[in-house]
């Protein structure tokens, strides 16, 4: 598989270094941007991106919408969420617009690797589609479950 | 055809009362008391949705969700719990649930989401066959490709093999781009819950 490119999107200048010096380690191709505005318009002038990582809460910014433009431009990428203010409402407001996965911060960046590998899989040609469901997504095998 | 529904959960009541009210409904529902008896349900029997109890008796919830995704990836699952969490909610993102059911809920508002639910499953449905058909024309027309290649070496003075055999390249050609239009308009109508 070629170099993964994904778009970073978070209004936390910190938060955007540290993800762009990990991950550009790890052999991935980053474009860092700050708002909806220029990820909007990154993913309209370019198809090259294969996952988006995006917050959830930036200024001037409501929320989910983000996502739901990101379909309207670009309706297969995946998208993963980060947000540092989890609640039930916006995890299912996440699972119905179909993110790859919902993030909280702080995370374990490695796993958040990990996860970016696995939602570029599902979505890659060689996969073949991506409605297919994982075998098996990142932490679930390990993690215990309960309800 | 009534599409089909399966609810799994260990309280007597509740199999009774979604038994009831979605065959109302119109669907043709089966129900399951615990986990091996949904899993034996889903491996005999094809469900358009499947509603799952995310406490059943002492088994994981998830364990059961991830194993029906597996065995029927075009089910659209449904887990319900009366004891919501944002970890719960962020497993079920990860397992791949089309909604996430809260207890207590209005009948009215279920019945949009198994509504929409069922939708889902059909455009699954849909979008594997394309993909599957435009898998065999890509097939295809690699294999069309090689022997055209051959022919142009060894059969030049039969020009109306090739002139044939390239008609049914065109023609496989404009199939497969047909699909592929079908499958983008297909993932556009993606259908999103009702909220």
């Amino acid at each position: 598989m070629e170099n993964i490119r994904v778009l970073i999107v978070d209004d936390e200048l910190l938060i955007r270094d540290l993800l762009y010096d990990f991950f550009t380690s790890r052999d991935l191709e980053i474009t860092t941007c700050n708002d909806t505005h220029d990820a909007l318009q990154l993913l309209e002038d370019s198809a090259a991106f294969d996952v988006v990582l995006t917050d959830i809460r930036m200024e001037g910014e409501d929320g989910l919408s983000l996502v739901d433009k990101i379909r309207d431009v670009r309706p297969g990428i995946p998208v993963i969420i980060m947000t540092g203010y989890p609640s039930v409402e916006t995890a299912v407001e996440a699972l119905r617009r179909r993110v790859f996965d919902y993030v909280i911060k702080p995370f374990n960046i490695n796993r958040l690797y990990n996860t970016i590998i696995a939602a570029a899989k599902e979505n890659s040609p060689g996969k073949g589609t991506s409605d297919k469901p994982s075998d098996v997504r990142p932490e679930y095998a390990s993690e215990n479950f309960g309800s | 055809m009534r599409p089909r529904i399966l609810v799994v959960d260990d309280e007597l009541f509740i199999r009774e009362l979604l038994e009831e009210f979605l065959n109302q409904s119109g669907y043709s529902v089966a129900t399951a008391a615990e986990s091996h008896e949904a899993i034996r349900k889903v491996q005999l029997d094809e469900y358009d949705a499947v509603l799952v109890d995310l406490r059943i008796g002492e088994s994981n919830g998830f364990d059961l969700l991830h194993n029906i995704r597996l065995l029927s990836p075009d089910s659209a699952i449904l887990p319900m719990t009366g004891y919501p969490s944002v970890e719960t909610a962020r497993t079920a993102i990860r397992c791949g649930a089309f909604d996430y059911v809260v207890k207590p809920f209005k009948l009215g508002e279920l019945a949009e989401t198994v509504e929409a639910a069922v939708a889902e499953c059909r455009r699954r449905y849909e979008t594997r066959q394309v993909k599957e058909r435009l898998t065999e024309l890509e097939a295809k027309i690699a294999a069309m490709n090689v022997r055209e290649s051959k022919k142009k070496l060894t059969l030049k003075h039969s020009p109306e093999v090739a002139i044939s055999s390239t008609d049914t390249a065109v023609s496989a050609a404009s199939e497969a781009d047909s699909l592929g239009s079908r499958l983008t308009r297909i993932r556009r109508n993606q259908s999103i819950p009702a909220e």
